[in-house]
């Protein structure tokens, strides 16, 4: 009965490894710009492999994972009080989904042509 | 106040930015920089193209952005792995993990600000 | 009278050192929870089964078992929510079990009183000053944290706690930060000293089963949480303190 929990909260941790993963992949990518433009689509033929698309997924969908549960989480460790009664936590969370939507928004917003 | 021991309050500060910094904004990076041009999708593919990335990453503000969003997501993620290798019960004593994790992403930082001003 | 039901009982015999499960087969009521078949069987099977219990309406927190495998208040559960059975109980898992389903409390005990769990004040407002007075808007900020019973089944839920001996654990550290919010209280410097040092808060990961598990919705990971912001606050504060006492 306790093991769904447990295998949900090892999700959670295990997250961070992807997140590491892709840092590097993220830094290569700034370095290989920084080359002459052959070796950078050397690089991009490298990130465009079944491989990297397979790892691309994954990394996509254990950072998401991350972003809901590390979300949700936040009104639990904030206590915020108004007329004597604590603000509800979808009030808290609502408004940090909105965020993130706005934040994904900005990056293709700079990213895209 | 005497703070008992330890500088955890301050790995903890760093490990809870840096969880709400790559939960805004590292899904999106991973889609538009691996997975949209990995699925042939043509505004993704041309978003990737040389002369727009260098453009891109010639900007300080981009480079701070993206500094922060690398170091913190850094702290973060090595304060998880931290505790993940408790979880996994690996018979280690607990303050060389701590050290060696926070290492690992003192020294990712220290290489995030190097790749992105001095290459 | 009609239905049977088993049960699965742990034993334990200290002295012998011996552990072993017994069936226990027996006819109960409908609105009998485990604690009332647990009585049946000392009662009129086997005196010699060991638990505790008193006031079997879920105030006094002595009833704790694992039902099961899960953390459970035996007095607040019912055996029809367990049929068919068989019914396993265990005595809480990560404390030292004494006889069958008994654990030592020495180690929590320890634990409760190193948080100093009462109105701490610098200097004792003398009795013909009256009472402290709080507003119900001050009492709400704790109230919830009040509710807890002692129980323990948070630490039999929280895997920091099986692997962190020393972990202070959810309901002493909820505990602490219940006083730290009240408004009566004075002794949070000293209180913080214990729950921020390394047996304290900062090796809760926020695995959430202490708050799953509690039978009064206390929500001991969210306290934790709390308290952690409130350390690093304390942290951050701590160094404006001490480069504005060095000027």
């Amino acid at each position: 009965m306790r093991r769904p929990r447990y295998c949900m909260v090892f999700v959670r941790e295990v997250t961070a490894i992807f997140v590491v993963a892709y840092v590097i992949v993220l830094l290569s990518l700034v370095v290989s710009v920084g080359g002459d433009p052959e070796s950078y689509e050397a690089f991009r033929d490298f990130l465009a492999s079944p491989g990297m698309l397979v790892f691309g997924v994954i990394t996509l969908l254990f950072t998401l994972f991350h972003s809901v549960t590390f979300i949700s989480l936040i009104p639990r460790g904030m206590a915020v009080w108004r007329n004597g009664k604590r603000v509800p936590a979808s009030t808290i969370a609502g408004p940090g989904f909105v965020v993130f939507a706005a934040v994904v928004a900005v990056v293709l917003l700079v990213l895209l042509p | 106040m005497n703070i008992k021991g330890s500088h955890e309050a301050f790995w903890w500060s760093l490990f809870s930015v840096g969880g709400v910094v790559s939960a805004m904004v590292v899904p999106v990076l991973v889609f538009a920089t691996i997975v949209g041009p990995g699925l042939g999708w043509d505004v993704f593919a041309d978003a990737m193209r040389y002369d727009r990335l260098s453009r891109l990453l010639g900007n300080q503000l981009v480079k701070m952005g993206l500094f922060v969003v690398i170091a913190l997501s850094l702290f973060h993620a090595f304060h998880r792995i931290r505790h993940l290798i408790t979880d996994l019960h690996v018979p280690v004593p607990g303050m060389p993990v701590a050290a060696l994790s926070y290492l690992l992403a003192i020294v990712g930082t220290v290489v995030a600000a190097i790749v992105l001003w001095l290459m | 009278m009609g239905s049977k039901v088993t049960f699965e009982v742990f034993r334990f015999d200290s002295e012998t050192e011996e552990s072993s499960y017994q069936d226990f087969e027996m006819e109960y009521e409908d609105e009998w929870v485990i604690l009332d078949g647990l009585n049946y069987i000392k009662g009129f099977i086997d005196g010699s089964l060991s638990h505790r219990w008193s006031c079997r309406m879920g105030v006094c927190g002595s009833c704790g078992m694992i039902v099961n495998g899960y953390p459970t208040l035996t007095c607040s559960t019912f055996i029809r929510d367990y049929l068919p059975g068989p019914i396993r109980v265990e005595p809480l898992t990560n404390f030292k079990v004494e006889r069958d389903l008994i654990v030592n409390l020495d180690d929590f005990l320890r634990k409760l009183q190193q948080i100093s769990p009462w109105i701490v004040r610098d200097e004792e407002r003398a009795i013909e000053h009256g009472e402290y007075l709080q507003t119900p808007a001050e009492l709400a900020t704790f109230k919830q944290f009040t509710l807890c019973i002692n129980c323990m089944l948070c630490y039999s839920a929280c895997p920091v706690v099986s692997h962190e001996l020393n972990f202070i654990g959810p309901a002493v550290l909820t505990l602490g930060h219940r006083y730290n919010l009240d408004s009566r209280d004075q002794g949070a410097d000293m209180r913080l000293d214990e729950m921020l040092s390394s047996d304290g808060i900062w090796s809760c990961t926020f695995v959430g089963e202490c708050s799953q598990v509690c039978p009064k919705h206390v929500d001991p990971a969210g306290a934790i949480q709390q308290s952690k912001v409130s350390g690093v606050m304390a942290y951050f504060k701590s160094f404006v303190m001490s480069s504005g006492s060095r000027e």
